[in-house]
């Protein structure tokens, strides 16, 4: 449990908690979305922007050194946090839908290929996909989410067996941004490579959250958002076993991934992470992510997680307490699942009391489809859900302030 | 995303004018119907900015379960026309 630093020092982190909203203090339970960032990680952006400002690797100078060092460096944690192989396994991106758009380019993108999805899946990781099979160049298989809001590993081997073997790749949430669900990663990984198959993860929910061993998981491929794990918008990584990454084809192509050029027809690609990241990079982003790493481990996954347990237990107690009038999917127990929930609240719309909370109760939260459209749909929830998500800065007395709003506002308006 | 949000305010502002007081489904369903050129997620930002603004009047009401939306004095109804 984070029990000294959470209820204390780590919120004293976080100046985003201490901003007043008419002069009253807010509440922000909207980590699912945006994670709020701690002083290290808001201070290496200033250190980069400040202090040493250049692009890293092409100039002699001083400045440039040292961006190129930091930067290094931050791939170097990031490689150590996951337990990659080596640094070279990680490659920047700007977020999980640019890591998991590289990963399908694994693909021959022939139309002789499969890819595997699930339909709680957040946009990033099916509209790409749907894109592709619409053009012919894969054949797509869509497997539902059950009640504990994760396809079960039957429908999935049922689907991974309809595959030819070696011609599927299979991209899943490791965590759902709407049922919360979290899915046996290392039991998928080995149906998939029984087969033959390539797994790619969507790390969006579950980097910020879950300790990742990605050799122990033994992933392919795993798409990671840094801006729902304390660190900036606009960086995030790919992280992929090296063999894979150099059959890879590169999303974009231009200056820092070749070694030479000549006309009419000679490229000679860098090896990976170079070939991958063309132009000039996000170096301040790169080395705050660096910054969130460290801040993260010097919490502790494990302890990040245990504090994330006892904040669903409050908040799913304190749902129950609505009996009929409110529904969520997903996991019963707080262990099995994230710390959010999409609630729908039946007669009344999720925006409606998004904007009451936040206009009259200073809570921030989420409402609508939250990118996974085609779940809302496919669950007739089309006016959408209403979703709290807390993370390592919020209290147990957060959660019930905010099912008692809750309570408040539908007596209001039921 | 500036300039869609704009638009969203614009039109949320002469949906009002033209339906009278409405709820936030109610104006997102007609933004729908005439073809707002974004996600539906975004209309409750740009009502909450118009609100924040001052040019809404706003009402709980049980009847509709809803929150009802007007135009506060603040606006020109007269540059307003759908």
């Amino acid at each position: 449990m984070i029990r000294m630093k959470t209820k204390m020092n780590i919120r004293e982190d976080f100046p985003a908690l201490f901003v007043l909203k008419d002069g009253s203090p807010i509440i922000y339970a909207d980590s699912a979305c945006m994670s709020l960032k701690p002083k290290p990680v808001i201070q290496a952006l200033m250190d980069y922007y400040t202090k040493f400002t250049a692009c890293a690797g092409r100039s002699p100078h001083m400045f440039s050194r040292e961006t190129t060092k930091r930067y290094e460096e931050a791939r170097e944690k990031t490689a150590k946090f996951i337990n990659a192989k080596n640094s070279s396994e990680v490659v920047w991106t700007k977020n999980t839908t640019e890591a998991l758009n590289l990963g399908s380019m694994i693909l021959k993108l022939d139309g002789s290929e499969t890819i595997i999805a699930t339909s709680e899946s957040h946009n990033s990781n099916i509209v790409k996909w749907m894109f592709l099979e619409n053009a012919g160049k894969i054949k797509l298989k869509v497997l539902e989410a059950g009640e504990t809001g994760i396809c079960s590993l039957e429908s999935l081997t049922e689907a991974v067996n309809e595959c030819s073997p070696g011609k599927f790749l299979v991209s899943l949430a490791q965590v759902s941004n709407v049922t919360a669900g979290i899915i046996d990663v290392q039991t998928i990984a080995k149906i998939i490579h029984e087969r033959d198959g390539i797994f790619q993860l969507d790390a969006a929910q579950s980097f910020p959250h879950l300790s990742i061993d990605v050799q122990k998981l033994d992933i392919d491929l795993m798409g990671v958002s840094m801006h729902k794990a304390c660190g900036p918008t606009g960086i995030g990584f790919l992280y992929g076993k090296y063999h894979i990454l150099e059959k890879l084809h590169p999303l974009i192509l231009g200056g820092e991934t070749v070694s030479d050029v000549k006309i009419p027809n000679t490229i000679k690609m860098l090896p990976p992470p170079a070939k991958f990241e063309a132009g000039l990079q996000n170096y301040g982003g790169v080395i705050a992510a660096g910054a969130a790493i460290d801040y993260l481990e010097s919490i502790g996954m494990d302890n990040i997680h245990q504090h994330e347990i006892s904040l669903s237990r409050v908040m799913l107690d304190g749902l129950k307490e609505f009996g009929d009038d409110l529904s969520y999917l997903g996991p019963a127990k707080a262990e099995d699942r994230a710390a959010l929930a999409a609630i729908n609240l039946k007669e009344i719309n999720p925006h409606e009391v998004a904007i009451l909370l936040d206009d009259m109760y200073n809570i921030f939260l989420r409402s609508g489809y939250h990118c996974t459209h085609a779940f809302h749909h496919q669950h007739e929830l089309d006016q959408g859900t209403l979703r709290p998500s807390w993370y390592l800065y919020n209290t147990e007395e957060e959660v019930r302030t905010f099912i008692d709003a809750l309570k408040e506002i539908m007596d209001t308006l039921g | 995303m500036a300039k869609s949000m704009e638009k969203t305010k614009q039109l949320i502002l002469l949906l009002l004018n033209d339906m009278g007081p409405s709820s936030t489904e109610e104006l997102i369903s007609e933004a729908e119907t005439l073809g707002i050129a974004e996600c539906r997620d975004r209309v409750p930002a740009a009502i909450a900015d118009l609100n924040s603004a001052g040019m809404l009047t706003k009402k709980l009401s049980k009847e509709k379960k809803a929150i009802v939306w007007g135009l506060s004095d603040k606006v020109d109804r007269s540059e307003l026309d759908l």
